[in-house]
């Protein structure tokens, strides 16, 4: 059984699937994109000073490096922690929190692993205390259409109107899922960290990693599958 | 393989992370399962949608906001950086405080022992009324302490000098325990300075020869200013003269000797008067009344001097001073004490030129019991 409206780049069948992969993703993505090799050595940035330099400038107190990281990691940071969270506002509020936690704590960090890492940690431990402490963040309906762009343009406004639709359906059922099993979901499939890096993140094995991460795309699979065979069918 | 086992590593096959091997059975056994190529393209498009969600701005100037508040978390040292500064604003800190500690301390010793030179001097002080204009006071008992410090200074140097330089003779007492009498004494003799009146510090019991046990409270009676004037207009000039209160715990052997110019050695005459018997202090009292009472014809000079050494049964010591000028007349008057045995000049100590240059001659005087009595031997003259 096919697939009645395949998105264009994701085509069916067993002998087509190889080509989903970093290529797909690095289309979509853009800048947002942290290949593994960007993650296993330090990011530099067009600005020319690796993360690494920065964080040593500013444990010496050049307060001026940390707006470096900000400006670099902000983009990331924040749309990791939207979509976790589901709202622009708490993004926008979390994020600052999670910097300012990361600078308050910086002579603290010894290197261990990337700045981004060490980040996107401390990132995902305060999007998660959010998570818990709103009681009904869970009905929250995702209220993103108008700060999203109206589509991909396509000349049929049918499509742009069912594509929305999609990206609600899909931030809802984030929204519905266990914080562990959205945030592993958003590394690997939004953002595209690394296994190991996001072992690293969330301080687990590498095995853990995949089971859990099969565990929930198979719960967020559930959520949307309704939805999936709905649209297939001819109206 | 079975479905399960092919389904539970189809997320890994989606994320290309499956081996070569495992990879190509995965794709052999999809090819022939439908089920689970269902399975795998709804998963894949679950994966592709999370994937497509598209990228959103952060908000305008979060850098600058961010930057805010840490701008506003850097001037808060932490509770350790509080209390224990950094090494670079310690030492500085640390060495001006114990600078500012060792002035401190430099000065509250010398303040120290400027007081102590106070202490010691206070009760001799000595009377200004010559000073003036060189017309002898008439006032019979002038100058608060407060006109005389520097001459006074000087005097108490003498005195403290001299306890350093003849420290405790045998049987003294040990020059701590001096001290406190001393100050003990001086306090005493302060308070009954309030009144300006002749007030010997009368011992409450005559000293014992030999007597080791209390010799500075034994001590000879002493004025503090006796000055005296021509009984009933005589045309005798006044002579004001003081005698050292400061030495008046000193009739017994002690550690304490004032430095004298001149030492003489009286001996009474036989009849001593009736009132310097019995009770001591009441004759003081009695000195007072009389004096208050019979202003201004004062009482000589000397009859204070006798009034102040009035045990006739002992040999008593005073040290009086004297002005220069007046030293022959003072001589002169104390044949109404008694008659003069000897006069010693004591030659002259390295630091004692001071003393001699004010204008002062310091006299230690014995009074000897009279002739007849069956009293020990003079005190031997320094």
């Amino acid at each position: 059984m096919g697939l009645d409206r395949p998105l264009p780049e994701i085509t069916t069948g067993p002998g087509s699937m190889a080509p989903i992969g970093t290529g797909y993703m690095e289309q979509i993505f853009g800048n947002l994109f942290l290949n593994k090799q960007s993650n296993k050595s330090e990011a530099i940035v067009s600005g020319g000073i690796s993360d690494a330099e920065c964080v040593r400038r500013l444990q010496r107190g050049d307060t001026e490096a940390f707006a470096t990281l900000v400006e670099r990691h902000q983009k990331t940071i924040f749309n990791l922690l939207y979509r976790m969270l589901g709202d622009y506002d708490d993004a926008a509020e979390v994020s600052q929190e999670a910097f300012l936690s990361a600078y308050r704590s910086i002579k603290n960090f010894r290197g261990d692993a990337s700045f981004s890492t060490w980040l996107y940690r401390i990132a995902v431990n305060h999007a998660n205390t959010r998570r818990k402490s709103a009681a009904l963040w869970q009905q929250r309906v995702a209220r993103m259409e108008s700060m999203e762009p109206a589509g991909d343009g396509g000349p049929d406004p049918a499509d742009a109107l069912e594509q929305t639709e999609m990206r609600e359906r899909v931030q809802a059922a984030l929204n519905s899922l266990e914080s562990d099993d959205a945030t592993i979901i958003l590394l690997r499939d939004l953002q595209d960290v690394p296994y190991e890096a996001v072992a690293d993140m969330l301080k687990i094995p590498i095995g853990t990693v995949k089971s859990r991460l099969h565990r929930a795309r198979r719960a967020l699979k559930a959520r949307l599958t309704p939805y999936f065979k709905a649209k297939r069918t001819p109206k | 393989m079975n479905c399960d086992e092919i389904q539970a590593q189809l997320s890994e096959y989606l994320d290309r992370s499956l081996g070569a091997a495992p990879m190509a059975l995965v794709e052999e056994h999809l090819a022939a399962c439908p089920p689970c190529r269902e399975e795998t393209e709804l998963l894949s498009e679950t994966m592709g949608q999370v994937a497509a969600l598209p990228l959103v701005e952060p908000p305008l100037g979060f850098t600058q906001r961010v930057m805010a508040h840490v701008l506003e978390i850097e001037p808060q040292p932490g509770l350790w950086q509080r209390v224990f500064l950094p090494l670079r604003q310690k030492l500085p800190v640390q060495a001006t405080a114990l600078v500012m500690l060792g002035i401190l301390g430099a000065y509250l010793l010398q303040k120290e022992e400027t007081h102590k030179q106070l202490t010691a001097i206070q009760p001799a002080q000595v009377t200004d009324g010559i000073k003036q204009d060189g017309a002898l006071a008439r006032q019979a008992f002038p100058a608060p302490p407060t006109t005389s410090t520097g001459k006074t200074n000087a005097s108490a140097k003498h005195s403290a000098d001299e306890s350093t330089e003849q420290p405790a003779s045998s049987g003294a007492p040990q020059p701590d325990s001096v001290a406190r009498r001393e100050r003990a004494q001086i306090a005493g003799s302060q308070a009954a300075k309030s009144t300006d009146s002749l007030r010997p510090a009368t011992p409450k019991t005559a000293p014992e020869p030999g007597d080791r046990a209390a010799p500075m409270i034994s001590g000879t009676a002493v004025a503090n200013h006796v000055s005296t004037q021509a009984g009933g207009g005589s045309g005798t000039p006044a002579f004001p003269f003081e005698s050292d209160p400061a030495t008046a715990f000193r009739s017994a052997p002690s550690a304490i000797v004032p430095f004298a110019d001149y030492e003489l050695v009286v001996r009474r005459h036989g009849r001593p008067p009736a009132e310097s018997r019995g009770d001591v202090t009441g004759a003081v009292r009695k000195t007072e009344m009389s004096q208050a009472a019979e202003r201004p014809s004062t009482p000589r000079a000397i009859d204070r001097l006798m009034a102040a050494i009035p045990d006739h049964a002992r040999p008593q010591t005073i040290w009086v001073t004297v002005p220069k000028n007046l030293y022959e007349q003072f001589k002169k008057e104390l044949h109404a004490l008694g008659t003069i045995e000897s006069e010693t000049q004591v030659p002259l100590l390295r630091d004692q030129t001071a003393a001699q240059t004010d204008g002062q001659i310091r006299v230690k005087l014995t009074a000897m019991p009279g002739g007849d009595s069956s009293t020990p031997n003079p005190p031997a003259s320094r």
